[in-house]
């Protein structure tokens, strides 16, 4: 396949030429790539603001802004990391390129609604940046907008929250989009348990955007209502109760960081069979487990209010709850470790990354049945324990795995190889520093620091500093990995079709692939992790 | 590849947005149901307030265009443009009606100084300030999507106008008159638990 | 390698720019730290930031000065829910948790009023027998309509807990409220706006206006309950030192150098990027024609 014929240069609906071709596509492909350079600026946004707050954190009293501008940053962090970044990141541009063709289907069922999801997206965020430009500035409530503070801040929390409302209409229907598309659009020969892992865990995402999101959008309509028309749904003054809104807040948002960490979990099920040269260990516990997440973690919401003042027995209940969330994470990471057991391992970037996914989303998870367990929450609640746990789980979990699809990815998406040295220094770096930025913060929780605070006692001041340090040094791992990855895109197209010896149909196409997808209709083995064809073809 | 008519994947989609509408007003109805449990006496007291008889004649109102939209899709199964395009004409109308009494019925509130954030209801008991803070904004927001629904089957009559919507092709009709039950549907919810059951 | 050197001069470029981007910068505990400097409050500068600064250790409690074992000045009079006049004498004549606030407070005396409510109704000691609850407004604007509106409220977030009679909003007019919030050692001030700023804390007094305890914060059930029980027995005894909840509207005019700055570089960073993509565009001949100006 010479490179004039892949769908970087053919349009689709044909004939369509210039900035045309990409703003008016329908081809998933085009609309992952685009994505992927809205969502790259905003993580980077979003990761310089954290470095900004921490440095702020690194001395006592006002080291670069003070109180109201911190406020404003972790919301403004807050905000972006989690509409702009977490929730779309690899649904929208690794589930958007890759879900259609693991199926076997030349794109999605509704091409159109995608370009409208991609269209939603930028305006939304268009939103967001309006909100940091005009009238009083940005939020500085936090990005959970609590009521009252949220009705009565003087920052632009309507705009803001706007914002999210149509940033979670994109993930909506991008939601509705791939759970028509599983159903409707699977290659006939594929049954359900040949479907590859990856394809699974959006399926299980897809539902629960599609069934969370919309409570948040009522939660945010109600905000914009009150505080245009000051009903006093969330005033105790008025007779409202503002723990309601915090349940309807978290109805939504603890269901979308399995919106986050799910996706990832897919990841991660495609690449380690990959660099084992063996199947996957325990398809179908993955699977059943990918499914449980997406209902149990739709039950456990409360978990974030055990000091908001609940009846005792809401709090026994939901803490219970969230401890059986763990069982199926749990089986994940048994059968990840189990598939590399006896494997034939070939170290690459993207595996090496995933292995930091297993490691440091497994910490996150033991620090979050800290947190499931009411009695000893109350104690870190609201603490740096819990900034530490999160972003164990969302950036060590998520953003790694982010970084893994995108090394794994990559030469099919564009066809060209990237030097695997800057990839490793950049992983290590990221990671070393992940864990002097984050595991200093596990402590000070425990110790009492608050969260939120852009200042705090004397005795966390050495915490702090040395933090500081590994945000640095994450950042430059993080930042190196992607100037890598992004000049690599001067080399010319030389990569293989099946760089890495993987067995789903992504990898039986060319690199990158035509704007149909299959020329020839796909080959559906009989299980999508089926390794002996690579095997046989590496003794050779 | 060629375009294909998926029929039933398309009902997939719709089905599924409808779903997530309903969860949209499903939040609203669980605030409904917990500050019911909070303030049984003063919802009662505010209830009594509210109109029966406009709301009986809002449902029949509702309940007939969503059987004259059924009949607009039957009709253009059956190749019958203009009673397709009559039915649809009179669900539009059904849906103005609609709009029009609640106009009025909140003009009426507005006149006597019940509205959100009026002397009234601040001065007042904090329940009866949130009964009909619930009830204007979910009102509201049914109204809002009784709109968005007439657009919608205006363009579908546009396009049966016009020949685009045809016995063989009529996913767009078939959808907007599911939205369309939905806003029915939903209304169905509303009309009980503010006039009746108090 | 070029990359990583590149990256290390991109981040001490977005270093220095942060730096130089907020107004000068101060390192260590600022210079005053009385509570006394929130009269700058509204002001903006550092003044603002040292009043509410968590790195002066005494500065909690600067806002609240605890005067355990001194009494209430008793004959001081207050108007009642319906306007009458009511001097403290007369309700005090059993342990009372005597809670300063304002009605009409924008922040967290809202919340902090409903979380008493819901913690009287969860407490071992029975409301009436073994004590009894009064609020008293420290903005003395305020009426004695604003205080029965705030009553009825707060008397149905208890549930029923607490008799009508047992739980009293007062008001009153400035001499009488400064005496008493000074008795108590309890510091507010108030904004240009008509705000005020204060702790949330609340004093638990015995029957003879002893005062016995201070509780602050989010007014858990078992601090309160300690309290009515030491109040009961007439034993001053130590609070638990929570973390001190204040209550304030933030300036926003505060910090407005490092605000814009974030905005510079966010556009900064954006123009970065659509450069970026557009020379990777330019080099591969027309082969990704990325245009990122729809939106923003």
């Amino acid at each position: 396949m010479t490179a004039a014929q892949s769908y970087l240069e053919q349009s689709s609906p044909p004939g369509r030429t210039g900035w045309k071709a990409w703003l008016l596509t329908h081809d998933h492909k085009r609309l992952g790539l685009m994505y992927l350079w809205a969502i790259l600026f905003w993580f980077v946004l979003a990761v310089i603001l954290g470095l900004l707050m921490r440095t702020e954190l690194m001395g006592m009293g006002r080291t670069i802004m003070g109180p109201e501008a911190y406020n404003s940053m972790f919301t403004l962090h807050g905000v972006i990391m989690i509409f702009l970044f977490g929730i779309p990141a690899i649904p929208s541009i690794f589930g958007n390129f890759f879900l259609p063709i693991q199926l076997g289907a030349d794109d999605v069922f509704f091409p159109r609604l995608n370009l409208l999801s991609w269209y939603l997206f930028m305006f939304g965020g268009g939103f967001a940046v309006f909100s940091l430009f005009s009238g009083d500035g940005f939020p500085d409530t936090g990005w959970t907008f609590y009521v009252p503070f949220s009705i009565s801040s003087a920052g632009n929390v309507s705009l803001t929250v706007t914002a999210a409302f149509i940033l979670g209409m994109s993930s909506m229907l991008t939601g509705l989009n791939f759970v028509t598309t599983f159903h409707r659009m699977r290659d006939k020969a594929m049954g359900p348990m040949q479907i590859p892992l990856f394809t699974w865990s959006l399926y299980a995402t897809a539902w629960v955007q599609i069934l969370a999101t919309p409570v948040i959008a009522i939660t945010f309509v109600l905000v914009v209502l009150e505080r245009f028309l000051s009903i006093g749904l969330f005033e105790p003054d008025k007779g409202g109760d503002p723990l309601l809104y915090q349940h309807l807040f978290w109805m939504y948002s603890h269901p979308a960081v399995y919106i986050i960490i799910l996706p990832a979990m897919g990841v991660i099920s495609e690449i380690i069979p990959a660099f084992s040269r063996k199947s996957i260990f325990g398809y179908k516990a993955i699977v059943y487990s990918s499914l449980a997440i997406a209902i149990a973690g739709s039950l456990v919401w409360a978990h974030h209010m055990y000091s908001s003042g609940m009846s005792d027995v809401s709090v026994f209940v939901f803490s219970l709850l969230t401890f059986l969330v763990a069982v199926p994470s749990a089986v994940k990471v048994f059968s990840w470790v189990s598939t590399m057991y006896k494997g034939s391992i070939a170290m690459s970037p993207p595996f090496f990354l995933s292995l930091c996914f297993i490691y440091l989303f497994t910490v996150g998870g033991l620090t979050g049945l800290v947190l499931g367990a009411a009695g000893t929450d109350i104690h870190v609640h609201d603490t740096h324990f819990v900034v530490a746990h999160f972003h164990f789980v969302m950036l060590g979990g998520t953003g790694f795995a982010f970084f893994a699809a995108l090394h794994y990815w990559w030469p099919k998406m564009f066809g060209v190889m990237y030097r695997n040295r800057p990839a490793y220094v950049g992983a290590v770096a990221a990671a070393v520093g992940f864990v002097f930025h984050f595991v200093p913060m596990l402590i000070l929780g425990m110790q009492g620091m608050p969260r939120r605070y852009y200042d705090y006692l004397p005795q966390y001041e050495t915490g702090n500093f040395l933090a500081g340090f590994g945000a640095y040094l994450l950042v430059f791992g993080l930042l190196l990995m992607l100037l890598n990855l992004v000049f690599s895109l001067r080399n010319p197209r030389t990569a293989p079709a099946n760089p890495w010896g993987g067995t789903t149909l992504e990898w039986s196409i060319p690199s990158p692939p035509p704007v149909e997808n299959f020329t020839d209709s796909p080959n559906i083995k009989d299980f999508p992790y089926d390794f002996s064809e690579i095997v046989s073809n590496s003794n050779k | 590849m060629t375009t294909r008519i998926d029929a039933t994947g398309t009902r997939i989609g719709m089905w599924i947005f409808l779903y997530s509408e309903i969860i949209l007003f499903g939040g609203l109805f669980v605030l409904y149901a917990v500050y019911f449990y909070e303030y049984p006496e003063l919802f009662a007291k505010g209830g009594k307030e509210l109109n029966r008889i406009i709301g009986s004649l809002n449902t029949v109102v509702l309940l007939v265009s969503s059987f004259t939209v059924a009949s607009s899709i039957t009709a253009i199964q059956r190749g019958k443009k203009g009673q397709a395009m009559g039915f649809l004409a009179f669900s539009i109308f059904c849906g103005l009606v609609f709009v029009v009494n609640k106009y009025f019925e909140w003009g009426a509130k507005i006149h006597h100084d019940i509205y959100p954030n009026s002397a009234t209801l601040q001065d007042g008991e904090p329940g009866l300030n949130i009964f009909f803070g619930l009830y204007y904004v979910i009102t509201g927001l049914h109204g809002l999507h009784v709109i968005i629904g007439m657009v919608l089957l205006t363009v579908s009559l546009i396009l049966v106008l016009r020949g685009r919507i045809t016995a063989s092709r009529y996913a767009l009709l078939e959808n907007s008159g599911l939205y369309w039950h939905l806003v029915d549907l939903i209304w169905i919810f509303v009309f009980p638990l503010f006039y009746l059951v108090l | 390698m070029r990359f990583a050197l590149g990256t290390l001069v991109f981040i001490l470029t977005l270093l220095l720019h942060a730096g130089g981007g907020g107004p000068a910068c101060a390192h260590g505990p600022p210079a005053d730290g009385g509570a006394n400097s929130a009269a700058a409050v509204g002001k903006g500068g550092q003044e603002h930031d040292s009043a509410l600064s968590m790195t002066d250790a005494r500065a909690p409690k600067e806002w609240v000065e605890e005067k355990t074992g001194a009494y209430l000045p008793l004959e001081l009079v207050f108007r009642d829910e319906d306007g009458r006049p009511l001097s403290l004498e007369g309700i005090v004549d059993k342990p009372v948790l005597l809670l300063p606030v304002y009605y009409y407070c924008a922040g967290s005396c809202s919340r902090n009023l409903a979380n008493l409510a819901i913690a009287l109704g969860r407490l071992k000691s029975v409301p009436g027998r073994d004590f009894r609850v009064v609020a008293v407004s420290i903005n003395d604007r305020e009426k004695s309509e604003d205080a029965r509106r705030a009553k009825k409220t707060f008397i149905k977030l208890a549930g029923g807990k607490i008799p009508e009679g047992e739980w009293r909003f007062l008001t009153g007019d400035r001499e009488a409220i400064t005496t008493l919030t000074a008795a108590i050692g309890y510091r507010f001030e108030q904004q240009a706006d008509g705000t005020f700023i204060h702790p949330s804390a609340l004093v638990a007094v015995a029957s003879d206006g002893r005062i016995i305890r201070y509780v602050y914060g989010d007014f858990i059930p078992g601090d309160v309950d300690m309290a009515v029980y030491d109040a009961g027995r007439n034993t001053p005894s130590l609070s638990v030192k929570r973390l001190l909840d204040i209550c304030f509207n933030p300036d926003p005019n505060a910090s407005k150098g490092v605000v814009l700055a974030v905005k510079a570089g966010v556009l900064a960073i954006f123009a970065a990027f659509t450069a970026a993509v557009l020379l990777l565009y330019r080099r591969r001949g027309g082969r990704r024609d990325r245009n990122q100006g729809v939106k923003e």
